[in-house]
């Protein structure tokens, strides 16, 4: 007598569905069946119930690869999505797009008096923290496809799921941002000082806590900045704006060499007559070691450093540096000594 | 939250791409589970693509979901019977009840490929609830609250569906591994 409540018992086991649809667990169920002779024509039966079940799906399946129906469909749907968007003037754009905007609030930047972001009464979304120690950079994409490219010694906080009216994240350090326009949803960058808010556009945020400037350098775009005076200003890509966070809230718009401000995140390494204090900073970040030298001696305080690197190492450029012989270095670990 | 519940909180505030994330997830699944219910690739195909479309359309008014599968499936359940009022028999189908003697002697009649035959039409031999409800359980591995969460039947309801498939096939498969065998016999005889 055929009993169904072994047959139940045997379907009811996930690894004897793996042992009929994959010859998995095949040494188990072996022994398992030699230890259960009684067990011999259910098996034979829930065997046959498995291969039936999956086997027509199988076949259906086949089908639809042979047929690539999940790919047309998808097409279908595709297009019909995009046209009801047409209609409704939104454009659906999961590419960078450079914008113009005249006489409206593109950028603007948000003095600490005027915070401008609503409280979200949200249930609790999963906020992300990025630490990027010394060395390392990362590229970090929020859940709407923007991207962040952030670099070493700095920090990003962001929510695993943007929602509500704006995009928020905060920033401590440098980050390279290529963010996804959408007009509804505002990009809204958070540093100590500065609030940085964008719809769509290439930037780079530079808002070390130890600089006392917070670095705005446009990529790609052309906006409006409106400053708490009441100056609007056109940011035309190569443009820097650079806010003084030392309290007299001064400010300059400079031109900037793409390079020097931005080509970090493409492993260049750039620098235009700067201190030795301001490469060395900048290395000890980029490699994640500790560069110990005499900051005494005149030779190095009054060394001014020009010169453009893109993905060498630590060694070549200090011998880059020191072609005329002038220092030692040694390197050891993630330790520099320079005599 | 699992990867799907944030999907799909994501899909529903306007996600094109958690959109598109569903659809690879869970196509595949929503069109077998459609099939078997209703064997007819043309109808089905159009049942799926509506389906997603109307998701898309009506997405702001979508509820939050726990489990997101079967709330699909739900959905997709509920088109294929209001679409194939003609095709379903609304009117309990469990009452088709399989004449064992009928199919014993159809078989005898058919004289190649008896084995696969046998295979191939065993799982069509149950009636459309109690192959439905065999897919759910042994194909999607799903429990039996995400099986009544999908078709409303309780779980006392699914239970007893589950056995009375498992009785019949049983039935089904043994006997015709005696008629197997006979026929196997009998052509060796012949030859």
């Amino acid at each position: 007598m055929i009993s169904e409540n072994k047959i139940h018992n045997l379907l009811e086991d996930d690894s004897f569905r793996k042992f009929v649809v994959a010859g998995q667990f095949a040494e188990k169920w072996n022994i398992w069946l030699q230890n259960n002779p009684g067990y011999n024509r259910e098996f034979k039966i829930a065997s046959k119930i498995i291969e039936n079940i999956y086997s027509e799906n199988q076949a259906v399946m086949s089908e639809l690869k042979q047929r690539d129906i999940k790919n047309r469909i998808k097409e279908s749907l595709k297009k019909e999505i995009e046209n009801k968007l047409r209609h409704r003037s939104f454009i659906w754009k999961a590419a960078v797009v450079s914008l113009i905007l005249v006489g409206s609030l593109a950028i603007a930047l948000l003095f600490p008096e005027r915070i401008d972001f609503r409280e979200q009464d949200q249930p609790v979304i999963q906020k992300i923290s990025k630490n990027n120690p010394k060395g390392i950079k990362s590229i970090i994409t929020f859940s709407d496809g923007s991207k962040a490219y952030l670099n070493a010694e700095s920090s990003i906080k962001y929510p695993q799921l943007f929602s509500g009216n704006a995009r928020e994240v905060e920033l401590v350090g440098e980050a390279y941002f290529e963010i996804n326009k959408d007009e509804n949803h505002p990009f809204i960058i958070h540093t100590d000082q500065v609030q940085i808010k964008v719809l769509g556009t290439r930037f780079n945020v530079n808002a070390y806590p130890e600089n006392d400037q917070v670095k705005v350098a446009l990529v790609s775009g052309k906006v409006a900045l409106n400053s708490e005076q009441g100056d609007q200003l056109m940011l035309s890509p190569s443009e820097m704006f650079i806010y003084s966070t030392l309290g007299d809230r001064k400010y300059s718009i400079e031109s900037f060499n793409s390079d020097h401000v931005v080509g970090w995140k493409d492993g260049i390494l750039s620098f235009h007559n700067e201190s030795l204090q301001y490469v060395f900073q900048k290395m000890e970040r980029w490699y994640g070691v500790n560069i110990l030298y005499d900051k005494n001696k005149s030779l190095y305080k009054d060394w001014m450093f020009t010169g453009k690197f893109e993905n060498r190492s630590l060694e070549y450029i200090l011998n880059t540096m020191n072609q005329e012989e002038i220092f030692d270095f040694k390197i050891e670990n993630d330790k520099v000594i320079i005599k | 939250m699992n990867i799907d519940q944030y999907i799909w909180k994501s899909f529903i505030k306007g996600s094109r791409s958690s959109f598109e994330d569903l659809y690879e997830l869970y196509f595949e699944s929503l069109y077998l589970y459609a099939y078997q219910m209703k064997p007819d690739s043309a109808i089905i195909e159009d049942l799926i693509h509506d389906v997603f479309l109307e998701l898309w359309n009506k997405k702001d008014k979508l509820p939050d979901v726990k489990h997101v599968k079967a709330y699909l499936m739900k959905i997709v359940r509920r088109k294929v019977f209001s679409k194939s009022k003609k095709y379903f028999d609304p009117v309990d189908s469990e009452n088709y009840l399989l004449n064992d003697l009928a199919y014993f002697e159809e078989m005898q009649d058919e004289d190649s490929e008896v084995k696969e035959l046998v295979l191939r039409t065993c799982l069509q031999k149950l009636t459309k609830r109690q192959k439905e409800i065999i897919h759910l359980k042994y194909f999607e591995n799903l429990s039996a609250s995400e099986i009544q969460e999908i078709t409303g039947l309780s779980q006392q309801r699914i239970y007893n569906i589950v056995s009375e498939s498992l009785k019949k096939l049983k039935l089904l498969l043994s006997k015709n591994s005696i008629i197997l065998m006979l026929v196997l016999s009998l052509y060796w005889l012949f030859l």
